[in-house]
């Protein structure tokens, strides 16, 4: 479904990606784990089309060539990212933050509210506060609203970028759990970028591990968890 | 009653000056910069309707909406032109590119109307007529209502439709908003636009009932940014709290002062607003909206 090709991208003179290959199959969760700094979040900024890419950069989205297209162009081929920071927009109420998400499906009314209530279902506590200004949410909520708002384009690959950070441990199982649920029941495809390696390859099929800019190993959510200097370096040892 | 006739008066110059902060609300929350230009753009829309109206015949209903359209042209060109190539430069020199273009239009003004003063058609009739002991005057009191019209179909416009939600998510998170998959850039221009049209509606409103010659936008310009600093540079709703703050302040100078004071009402409200909030001038802050 989404296939990086030699990725380069550079701030300024900086590279910060080297040439990276990564590979997300429809119906996986693939996460990308790495130290602060490693470039995680460069890796999905590019993809969602907010960072330009260096010469012989290749990224292909469902058949089709995204590598130069813009991220409002991107949304349309049915990607979605909930960005680090969640970036919510703080003085428009939940609803119409969640309506954001849906902006390019104005003509699919019942699709929109359908997937509404299904938003709804699966954050009950987006429903409770639906009328109140982003910036009134506490960080969990926040972030299930940057998940719920990302959801509301209908994607066909959901990409979330840093869920867990700054929230307590259950909100972070919380939401874990729901991207699994996800993942299970509507075949989504997710591709994840954590610090909380632990967690994150708990739920993914696959991961790579980013040090420096360069992919560094790929393996499978399980044998990235039981191998023993991914649990040196970004499990916390032993 | 003098009391009485003075805020009937300062209501309806209060309405317009709203406008005219609402365009600088506009442009500030979605740009991150005051733009100086927008009482020239004021100025723009009342020269048109008099070249539409007074020397091309037009009729009035025809000429105000094609003015309102030039207007929005020129309101596109500034931005195109001095907005667009320095989105990314820092503040000060955006702040200054305004000034700049300020200057521009006026003097253009000037070339072609020279400095003198024009008597301005009535739109809406200036024959006072009395209720008990209050002299009305037919404009004042429609620039009242156009003003209330329009700040509330706007807040409406911004509150409700899928377009105007997007504007506002503009002006707080541009990237966040490019992820939703809005034309951010389209976005910004229809902002600017828009603020633009508020502006000429002003300027034509405000034209009849003001000394009117080529340095109106200045005049203008400044009780609205005065207004726009005064309501907190907030959306809809502060902008119109300033303006009708300062045009009954203007008024009320008039009865225990002299009329020598009502320009400079404005100055000491900026003045006032500059030594007890100076942060809010200069820095683009996420503020509680209130309406």
């Amino acid at each position: 479904m989404l296939q990086l090709n030699n990725v380069q991208v550079a701030y300024g003179n900086i590279e910060v990606l080297h040439k990276i290959s990564i590979e997300v199959k429809k119906g996986e969760i693939v996460t990308i784990i790495g130290a602060n700094g490693a470039g995680k979040t460069t890796a999905l900024r590019s993809v969602a089309g907010l960072l330009p890419k260096k010469k012989g950069s290749q990224i292909l989205f469902d058949g089709i060539d995204i590598t130069n297209m813009g991220a409002e162009k991107i949304v349309a081929e049915g990607m979605a990212l909930s960005p680090e920071g969640r970036h919510i927009f703080p003085e428009l109420t939940v609803e119409d933050n969640l309506e954001m998400g849906a902006y390019l499906r104005h003509k699919d009314k019942a699709g929109v509210a359908k997937d509404m209530k299904e938003v709804f279902e699966m954050f009950p506590r987006l429903e409770e506060r639906r009328r109140q200004l982003g910036k009134t949410l506490s960080g969990g909520e926040q972030q299930m609203l940057a998940i719920a708002r990302a959801l509301m384009s209908s994607p066909k690959l959901l990409m979330l970028d840093e869920p867990s950070t700054g929230l307590a441990p259950l909100v972070i199982k919380e939401i874990f759990r729901i991207v699994k649920k996800l993942n299970q029941t509507r075949g989504l495809t997710v591709l994840l970028v954590e610090q909380n390696a632990k967690m994150a390859l708990g739920v993914a099929d696959r991961g790579y591990v980013l040090k420096n800019g360069e992919i560094v190993k790929s393996d499978t959510g399980e044998n990235l968890l039981n191998d023993d200097s991914i649990r040196a370096a970004y499990l916390g040892g032993r | 009653m003098q009391i009485l006739q003075q805020l009937i008066q300062g209501l309806s110059l209060g309405s317009i000056y709203g406008l005219v902060a609402l365009g600088y609300v506009l442009i500030y929350q979605a740009w991150g910069v005051l733009n100086f230009a927008q009482g020239e753009v004021c100025a723009i829309g009342a020269f048109s309707l008099l070249v539409l109206h007074a020397e091309l015949g037009m009729p009035v209903y025809a000429a105000m909406p094609v003015a309102v359209l030039v207007s929005m042209l020129v309101g596109y060109v500034i931005e195109f032109l001095s907005f667009r190539p320095l989105e990314n430069a820092n503040g000060t020199t955006r702040l200054i590119a305004t000034i700049g273009v300020s200057i521009c239009v006026r003097n253009i003004l000037r070339m072609i109307f020279g400095a003198d003063y024009f008597s301005f058609p009535t739109i809406f009739g200036d024959t006072p007529f009395q209720v008990g002991e209050l002299i009305l005057v037919p404009q004042n009191l429609w620039n009242t209502a156009i003003g209330f019209a329009l700040v509330a179909l706007l807040n409406l416009f911004l509150k409700k439709t899928r377009i105007g939600k997007s504007m506002r998510a503009t002006a707080q998170d541009k990237e966040a908003a490019r992820l939703m998959g809005i034309n951010v850039r389209a976005s910004l221009t229809g902002t600017f636009v828009i603020a633009s049209a508020l502006g000429a509606i002003a300027g034509m409103l405000i034209a009849p009932v003001y000394l009117f010659n080529f340095n109106i936008g200045a005049t203008i310009g400044t009780k609205g940014y005065a207004a726009a600093v005064l309501g907190g540079l907030d959306f809809a709703s502060g902008a119109m709290t300033g303006g009708i703050i300062l045009g009954i302040a203007e008024c009320l100078a008039v009865v225990f002062g002299s009329s020598e004071y009502q320009s400079a009402i404005a100055y000491i409200v900026l003045f006032l607003v500059l030594i007890l909030k100076p942060s809010e001038i200069m820095s683009k802050k996420k503020k509680v909206e209130k309406v």
